[in-house]
């Protein structure tokens, strides 16, 4: 993975790690995060 | 063909929701807009309620063909059949779509970028701040299905079962969520975990509930703690003892359990360096993240799938 998307991808997983309402993801919003960056390939199917 | 722009989100995920959908004809033509807010929900399900907005709309005025673009790749892969739905909040809202395409008859969707679904974006922004358009009566949570009302009921008096998900239950107590945010506060600040006693002093609550917290958080893959022991070992990306991925920051080091969480730990704190070497070859390998944008040289390697991510969160 080319480190600009790798960059996208710990961007959009991490986003709101800190704050007090974070929630674990569903099987589906992980997905969302894979596919928002560019990862649509059957390794990333959650 | 009437097409259907459609688009759903949250502010915060789950969060205030909301809805909008775009109803054009042939030619382009406006047919009709509709925006509504659902309360709190998570992005998918408001994604999946403006899909079944859409397929009402076309099922009310008698069309027999819809035509559906969505910048929801899940929601459209999903309706395609290539992902499956396993989510048990959005499975009956998938189930309610292809009653409702059964319905209409040919119904096909496409995906399409955000920025040719600016309307619908536009919309959903509106709901997601409580504006409503399009139809007057809201959906109310419990009320009868359309189905029983027979197949002619008229625009603006939809009603829809309730879904569990829109509720979005929060999984963690107050002092759990309290241990979280304390984690992963001190791992900021100090560049290491705390212990049972650091936290239990901090929030003013004893070890044991403390502990329990913990197990709690470790259950939801919230947090790893050291095999048979109550030492935290990660809060990812941070990690609690020395890796191969020492992240650099305003001159503290925090370590990170593989590259991509190197870049996580710099999207959390801003910026960063982190001096690695390959993994295959042992060539020197330097990111850094500054003023938003990474550099460095080499590229990320995944060695498993997400799906087996915590087989072995040690190995990823």
């Amino acid at each position: 993975m080319p480190l600009d998307q790798l960059w996208d991808l710990a961007r959009r997983w991490y986003a709101n790690r800190l704050d007090d309402g974070w929630l674990p993801r569903t099987p589906e919003e992980t997905e969302q995060v894979f596919v928002s960056a560019g990862l649509t390939g059957a390794f990333w199917r959650v | 063909m009437i097409v259907a722009y459609i688009d759903g989100g949250a502010r915060g995920n789950p969060g205030p929701a909301g809805f909008g959908v775009r109803i054009e004809n042939d030619g382009g033509t406006l047919v009709e807009e509709i925006s509504e807010p659902i309360g709190r929900a998570t992005n998918n399900v408001a994604e999946y309620r403006g899909l079944l907005a859409a397929l009402e709309w076309a099922k009310q005025h008698g069309h027999r063909k819809l035509h559906v673009r969505s910048d929801s790749q899940l929601l459209i892969q999903q309706m395609k059949g290539i992902y499956k739905v396993r989510s048990p909040g959005l499975q009956p809202l998938h189930e309610e779509a292809r009653r409702l395409i059964a319905d209409i008859g040919r119904v096909t969707f496409e995906y399409v970028p955000r920025e040719r679904n600016a309307h619908a974006d536009r919309l959903a922004n509106m709901a997601m701040d409580g504006e409503r358009v399009g139809r007057s009566q809201p959906a109310r949570a419990g009320a009868a299905p359309p189905a029983a009302a027979g197949g002619d009921v008229p625009a603006g008096e939809v009603t829809r079962p309730s879904f569990p998900e829109a509720a979005a239950a929060d999984p963690f107590t107050p002092a759990e969520r309290g241990v979280r945010v304390l984690v992963y506060r001190h791992f900021v600040e100090t560049a290491r975990a705390p212990d049972i006693g650091t936290i239990a002093a901090a929030l003013q609550i004893d070890q044991q509930t403390v502990i329990a917290a913990l197990r709690k958080l470790v259950a939801a893959h919230a947090l790893v703690m050291a095999p048979a022991s109550t030492t935290i070992w990660m809060a990812h990306p941070f990690s609690a003892v020395p890796t191969a991925y020492p992240v650099a920051v305003r001159g503290r080091t925090y370590w990170a359990n593989c590259a991509w969480d190197a870049a996580g730990v710099m999207a959390l704190l801003g910026g960063g360096e982190t001096r690695t070497r390959c993994p295959e070859c042992g060539e020197p390998l330097t990111i850094a993240a500054h003023e938003g944008r990474i550099s460095g040289n080499g590229v990320a390697h995944f060695a498993v799938p997400p799906q087996r991510f915590w087989d072995n969160i040690a190995y990823t």
